[in-house]
Parts: C-alpha cells; structure tokens; sequence
C-alpha cells in the first residue's frame, strides 16, 4: 500500500495515546486518583499528524463508524408528546387499534424488533414507560376528560394483554437454539414485560374487560360489539395457551386449535377496523435505544398477520404430538418435514418443538437419552442385542466382557447421543443457517465414523461376533459406525438439496451438483444394502431398510435425470455460465466443495474427473436426452410406489399428509422435469437447438419440490 | 430506469477510470458520499468511508464522465479471520442511475479485484441481497460463486448471498472453517453492504 508508511507511523502514536488498553473498569465509577491526565501526551501525538489525517484505533470497529446523525433517531416528536391516551375513540378505532397491536405483535414473531412495532405504539409506550411491574400500575396514568370507559375498560386489558402474551415468547424463545436478532429479536430495552404478573390476575382482566362489555351492550351495535368481544376472547385464548406452553408438563394436551375460531371472525369483522396512525411513532426509538440506528416501522398487512397467527396455532399444536412418542425413525421424520415446511414455523414454534424434544434430559416430556439412541440404531441396523442387555451395566469385574461391553456403550451414548440430540435442534433452524450448520456436524460425524469404526472391532471381539458373507467376503457388521455412516450420508444429502433450495447454486451449477447428489444417494443406497445383509430377520430393521431404499432409489433416479438433462442443456450454453469469468472453474469447483473436502468417505473427486462424469464427452446428446427419460420414467414410478405406502411403513405416522404433500411436489418435479426432457429432445431431434434460439428459465412454484425446480425450455420467440 | 436531468452519457468511452487519490480527498470523499448517499436507506457515515479510503485507499477505484462522478467501488483486503486466508471484500459499488448499462460497474469492480491481485489476494468476498439479480449477474459473469445464504442480513430484513471469487487453490484439507460466523461477525459485517443494481 503507498501510505503504508505514514500509516504505521501514526499507528505508533496511537499506541502511546491508547493508555495501553486499560482493562475493563470494574465499576461505573472508578476513583478519581485512577485518571490520569494526558493532555500533554495527546498534544504532543497530535503534533505528529498532518492537518485532516486520521487515526484509526484498533477498538473502533466498521459497526461503530455506521453510527451517523443521519442516522440518529432524533428528538421525539411532537406527536409524542402530545398523545393523550385518554383521548376519546370511537368503538371503529378501538377495533383497529387492537387490530394493528395484533399486526405489531405477529411482525415481532416474525423476526421484526419490538422498536419496529409493538413499542412503537404510544398506549403501550403509556403502559410500559412507568415501568410497572404490578398489573395495577400497568395503565395510560389517571382517567382524563370524557369518554375513557372504553379506553379503560376494553384498549387497556387489551394492551396489557398483549404485552404479556409476548413476554411469554420472549421467555420461551431465547430457551432453545434459535439464533438472536436473524429470527428473532429478544430486546426489551430494559422495559418490563410484565413477566411478574400472574396468568390468573391477567385472565381475570380480560375476564372483566368481557362483563363490561356485555353491561355494556347497548351503546354498541351488534357487529361492533361482537368484533370488540372476538378480539379479547382471542386474546384471553392466546393468553391462556402461551401459559400452557411455560408449563407444558402439566398441560400437555394442546388447545392452540381453541383460537382458529375466533381468528376465522376477527379476520372477517375487520372492515369495521377504523385506523389510527397518530398512536404510533418511530421517534419512541429515540427513547428505547439512542445509540442504536433507527429502524423503520414494520407494517404487517392485517391479512398477513392473521395468517401468522393461525400458522402459531396450528403448528404450535401439531408439535405437542411428540409428546406422545412414536419411535426414533417417526420423532426424525416429523422434524424433517417440520423444518422443511414453507412458510418457515415461526421462532416461538421451532423453540418450543425443541423444549418437547428434549428438556432435562428427557426425550418428549419421559425418556432418557440413550432410549431414544438405542431405539434409532436398533431399528436402522440392529446391533446384537448383547450391547443392549441392561444386565452389561451391573457387571463390576473390569475383565468380564460385559463390563468392557457397557463401558463401550457408554461412550456411544455420550458421543453419539450429543451429536443425534443437536441434529434434531438443527432441523429446527431457518434453511439457510441449517445448511451452514449441517456443513460443521457432516465433519463432527465424519470423525465419529472413524471413531465408532474402532469400537466396533473392539465390540466384535468382545461379543464373539461371527462375520458374515457380504458381497463374497466375510465381514463383521460394524453396527454403531453404519448408522453413524447413514446419518452422515443423509446430511451430505440435505446439504446439497438445500443448495438447491436455497439458490446458491445458479442455473450453470445444477448439472454438476445433481451429479453429487446422485452420487450421495447411490453411495447410501449401497450402504443400505450393505445394513440389509447384517440385519438378521428383524422386520422393523428390514422395513425401515427398505423403505429408505426405495426413497433413495426414486430421488436417486430423479437427480440423474437432472443431472443428464443439464448437462445436455450445458452442450448448447443454455445455462448462463459466464464466459470470460476471473479465477478457474477448478478454482470455483473446489470452493463450492470446500464443505466436503476433508469428508473420507464418500471423498470429492478430482476436477476432470467430475468435468468428465458430468459432461459425458462420449455420449451424443440425444443418448444423453434418452438416458434421462428412462431415469424420469422410473423416479416416477417409484414416487407412485412411495405415494401408496402406509404411515407405519413410511415412518410418518405424526405426519403423513406432510410426507404425502412432499411426495406429490416431487411427482411433479418428475413430471415438469421430464416435459423438459421431451421439448429438449424433439428440438435435438429436429437439429434446431441454438443457444441462440432457446432459453431456459426455473420455475420454483407450481407446487414443485424446491429441491427440484423445472426448468422451462421455450423458444426465444415465443418468450418475447 | 427513471427519467433524470443528469446528462446521458453520449459513449461509455467517455468514461475515464481513476484510483482514489488521497491527496484530493477533499473533493473526491465528498462526491463519493453524495453518490453512494442518494439512494440509500440507510446513509454511512463519514467514518465509515474514512475507514476504507485511509487504508485501502489503492482498492477505491472511481468512473468519471468528464468532471462528473458517475461511479465507485471501495474495498478491502484483510487476512480473514486472522488466518492465513488474504481475503478482499467489495464494501461499496454504486454507479450513477443513468449510467447504468453500460459496463461501469464491472469495469469498476474488475479494476478493484485487479488491484487485490496485485496485493496476492487468495479470495475476494461480498454480500448481496438475494433479490438483486442484477448485481448477482454481474458478480458471476466476473467468477463470484455463491457460497451461502445469510437468513434476514440486512437490517430491512432481507436475506443475502454471499459471494467469492477464489483467486487461487484451495489449500490443503480446505474445510469448512467459515463457519466460526456467529453473531458480533455478522454485526460487523453487518455494515458492509454493497448497493450496484448496474440496471438494465
């Protein structure tokens, strides 16, 4: 750098000047003889600069220079100051004061800042800025002018309400594994949520609010009063439910389905909701969080928090299946399918989930860890039942193969259990951090392979294991270091579908990393054979192997035809692949696989190698194009196969119309894909394919698997 | 693209390229903030460009139509993580609306990237909303490839990509080490956006 130089000079300076980084003062206030005066060292520094140069302390990071009065949020503003709570409303306003504060609550589970809406509301800024702690200091001050009945008897319990309804979240949330201010922003600003208020005292002001409001009846006419009535009886139901939720183990019959009624009439009664905007301001921000930059008001259309608020009911009790546990295979396909649902479950649902899962140590509200452990590998592979004799653990003689047995087992529970319990955490998070996440545990269940491999050996020996004949040679089971192998495959597989899923992959990629994806479900589909020929007679073992293998089979077929379809799209430079791109495309081929690279096994192949798989150089195009049909034709066959199977066997039995939903988006993929397939191969045929001619543009909707989008190949004409 | 009083640009050879040049801060520091400045949500301050153009004022690289302003790209190039990776970053790209088109915005990013090269760069890294197709477009014809998703980055609550362009091998048993990314990272990171839509 040219001013490197005169740079590394003034970083000296700087050190003088920086009372060589004074640790953290212990107290707000030091003693006074603690200062020092550095008037003349700092004068004498200075002196050292040219006029306008500037110092940069290491300290002062880029997130701190963001911070600019532009971006201050400035005085309050008028409307602040002058809002009058007790300002009479008419009833219209009422209902859509409470409708907005609903709007305002749903943006804050969807990831938005309380700043951004519910503290934005001056009543409860009213509320909230005395600092109650008590629900009779919990109000707009004392009663002024005419007309506060309603603002005291229906809007106050009504904003007290909410404001407890999210303390209960933001109690809830920050419990689990979900990932502060990207889902979910748990800052109060030191405001109290009125967490010290019991449910019961709370539940029996909105039960007053109600009895005013029928004493009331008459100075409303029907439909207000019904609207105003849906409103704190849905409240009073969300109350209720999220105070379920902070003691599910006494309340583990959900009744979050309780509040779909009145969502479905506060949805239609609406239109009497009459607005209010002077009861909101962005310049409360000023108060909450000066140094913070201003964040705009979040305006959740009214339509969309009503379906927020339906999505936290139905899924909020869906989950409360798992505490009637159904079997390791079932608990695992049910997070699977939870966390692939579209909208994503809401921060609150995927915190809650994992508290069921798994709290204490205890598996769905009863079960040790290890139970749920064994029950997973027994099913999969079905290790001898030696392993598992409870009778290993009582055995106190160092030499007795129990003993060494139990002691083995052991350390399974604690390696493997820790890393199987935080798989189903990951399931849990937003699409893009799982893959990130899953990318770090595929290298934490590579090493425990390798682990778990050794121990097998030993436990062979141990049990007198005798081996078997596989494939013409005799082998041992290696039971533990399988199912750890078949979990680690599934992982390098939900990594690349949610490459898909996810757009980091553009179009110029898909050839190549559907040729990975078949490559992982081919490996594991062997692995499974593999398990089959070790699994004895045990017919859960042998259905559930099954069953995977036909999965694997049919997703396998379909990620072929893709990959062929692609790479015959490639040939004619349909896929927007740069042409004149900076670094190399072996460069660029080893960063995509960067994740993947120290995996032993199944390993990343060399660049020409995988360059010559995809391409295939051999193959004429409409061989290329025939292949692919031929593969369609079976994926869609096996998804047919797949579509008729029962919830036992396909492991869905706390989700079945989900895995039945997600069969269908990938029959249609199959079906888009191979319509792909068909235009390609007549336009081959017909010798008119130009890049020039034809262009291919993704279809993510139709109701396809966003793994497997369809590319739509039309004829550059007809597009324009 | 909006309709402006801003002069069209006749050719884009008119264009001319130059490296920042500290001693002309003055002007030049304040014409690159009233650029970036006017169609941003949210506006940097003056350190945040101080804190780029004091230390890699050689990656700023800027378009001029005549005396005119009409394009910039700032950066950095810093060990990433502290490891042994030099990872460049593109902080800031904007170009005049109406000057869109017509290759500013590469030529302007291609000049940076150069620059890192020069400084034996392994990587160049960036984010970008994932709804900015544009400026994806741009970024990949130059090499970039998108290396993850980041859930809700920016402060509106969109998601963004980020992008690398690997400028040399992988080393050795690469692996994943980019995860360490938790959130006072992010924070950071947080700042840096960069806002080309290079329009159409």
């Amino acid at each position: 750098m040219s001013e490197g130089a005169g740079l590394s000079g003034v970083e000296l300076d700087l050190d003088q000047l920086s009372l060589q980084s004074p640790p953290a003062m212990p107290s707000s206030t030091p003693p006074l003889s603690s200062f020092r005066d550095i008037t003349d060292e700092f004068i004498e520094a200075s002196k050292k600069l040219e006029v306008g140069q500037l110092v940069q302390d290491p300290q002062f990071t880029l997130f701190q220079a963001i911070m600019d009065p532009k971006m201050d949020s400035g005085l309050l503003e008028p409307e602040y100051e002058n809002f009058d709570a007790w300002q009479e409303r008419l009833p219209e306003e009422i209902i859509g004061i409470m409708d907005r504060l609903l709007c305002n609550e749903m943006a804050w589970h969807l990831g938005s800042a309380l700043s951004q809406t519910l503290f934005a509301s001056l009543y409860v800024d009213k509320i909230l800025s005395s600092m109650p702690t008590r629900l009779n200091d919990a109000t707009f001050g004392p009663p002024r002018g005419e007309g506060h009945e309603i603002i005291q008897n229906i809007l106050r319990p009504y904003c007290v309400a909410v404001i407890r309804c999210c303390a209960y979240a933001n109690w809830q949330v920050p419990n689990e594994h979900i990932y502060d201010e990207e889902d979910f922003v748990g800052q109060t600003y030191g405001l109290p949520m009125l967490q010290a208020v019991s449910y019961k005292d709370m539940d029996n002001l909105l039960a007053e609010s109600l009895v005013w409001l029928s004493t009331n009846k008459d100075k409303f006419t029907s439909e207000i009063y019904l609207a105003i009535r849906n409103r704190i009886l849905l409240r009073k139901a969300l109350l209720s439910n999220f105070q379920r939720d902070s003691d599910w183990k006494k309340n583990p019959e959900p009744q979050w389905e309780g509040c779909l009624a009145f969502i479905e009439a506060i949805e239609k009664d609406h239109t009497l909701a009459k607005e209010v905007p002077e009861a909101w301001s962005m310049s409360i921000q000023r108060k909450l969080a000066s140094s913070v930059p201003p964040r705009p008001l979040v305006d959740l259309p009214f339509s969309e928090a009503i379906s927020t608020v339906r999505k936290l009911c139905t899924e909020t009790h869906d989950i409360y299946k798992l505490l009637d546990y159904a079997g390791a295979s079932n608990v695992m396909s049910y997070f699977i399918h939870f966390g692939a649902r579209q909208p994503t479950p809401l921060p609150y649902t995927r915190s809650l989930i994992q508290t069921l899962f798994c709290k204490d140590l205890r598996i769905c509200g009863k079960l040790p860890i290890r139970d749920i452990l064994y029950d997973d590998v027994r099913e999969l592979c079905n290790p001898p039942a030696k392993l598992f004799d409870p009778k290993n653990d009582e055995c106190e003689a160092p030499s007795n193969p129990k003993f060494q047995i139990a002691e083995r087992m052991e350390w399974f529970i604690a390696r493997a259990g820790r890393l199987y319990i935080e798989l189903y955490k990951y399931l849990c998070q937003n699409r893009s951090r799982m893959r990130r996440i899953l990318c770090k545990a595929m290298l934490e269940w590579d090493s425990m392979q390798v682990e778990a491999e050794e121990i097998d050996q030993e436990l062979a020996s141990l049990t007198k294991e005798q081996p078997k004949p596989f494939q013409g040679v005799m082998q041992y089971g290696f039971h533990l270091s399988s199912w750890v192998y078949h979990y680690k495959l599934r992982i390098m597989e939900q990594i690349t579908l949610l490459g898909f899923e996810l757009e980091i992959y553009p179009l110029h990629e898909f050839d190549g990393m559907y040729w990975y994806l078949q490559f992982y479900l081919k490996t594991r589909s062997l692995h499974i054979e593999r398990m089959l020929a070790f699994v004895g007679n045990e017919p859960k073992s042998l259905s559930l192997l099954n069953f995977y293998l036909l999965e694997n089979v049919a997703m396998h077929d379909l990620a072929t035809a893709c990959m062929l379809l692609y790479s015959a799209l490639a040939r004619y430079n349909l896929l927007e692949k740069p042409r004149n791109p900076q670094g190399s495309d072996r460069f660029r081929y080893e960063g995509r696989m960067k994740p993947f690279m120290s995996i032993g096994v199944p390993e990343v192949v060399q660049y020409d190698y995988f360059r010559n798989v995809v391409d295939n150089p051999d193959m004429d195009t409409s061989s290329l194009l025939h292949l692919a049909s031929e593969h369609i034709a079976e994926a869609k066959k096996g998804y047919r196969q797949l579509s008729t199977l029962d919830k036992e066997i396909t492991r869905s039995k706390m989700c079945h119309d989900t895995y039945k939903a997600n069969i269908s988006k990938l029959t249609r993929s199959c079906f888009g894909i191979g319509v792909a397939i068909g235009v390609l191969t007549r336009e081959v045929d017909a010798g008119t394919v130009e890049s020039s001619n034809l262009c291919v543009t993704l279809h993510q909707g139709a109701g396809y698997h966003a793994s497997f989008p369809v590319p739509l190949v039309t004829s550059k004409e007809v597009k324009k | 693209m909006s309709t402006t009083t801003s002069p069209t640009p006749s050719t884009s050879a008119n264009i001319i390229y130059r490296r920042y040049d500290p001693k002309q801060e003055v002007i030049q520091l304040e014409a690159i903030r009233n650029m970036i400045g006017t169609d941003l949500s949210e506006p940097y301050s003056i350190y945040v460009y101080r804190y780029f153009l004091y230390q890699w004022g050689d990656l700023c690289y800027m378009a001029y139509d005549g005396d005119l302003l009409v394009g910039v790209v700032v950066g950095k190039l810093e060990n990433h993580r502290g490891g042994p990776i030099l990872r460049g970053y593109i902080a800031m790209l904007a170009v005049k609306e109406s000057y869109r088109g017509h290759g500013i915005a590469t030529k302007l990013v291609q000049s940076s990237i150069s620059a890192m090269k020069a400084l034996n760069a392994d990587e160049v890294a960036l984010e970008t909303e994932t709804s900015n197709k544009a400026a994806l477009k741009l970024y990949e014809r130059l090499g970039f490839l998108r290396s993850k998703r980041l859930h809700r980055y920016y402060f509106n609550g969109n998601s963004a990509f980020r992008l690398i362009l690997y400028l040399k091998e992988a080393p050795n048993g690469g692996c994943c080490g980019e995860e360490g990314e938790h959130h006072h990272d992010h924070g950071e990171e947080r700042g840096e956006r960069e806002f080309d839509d290079d329009g159409v």
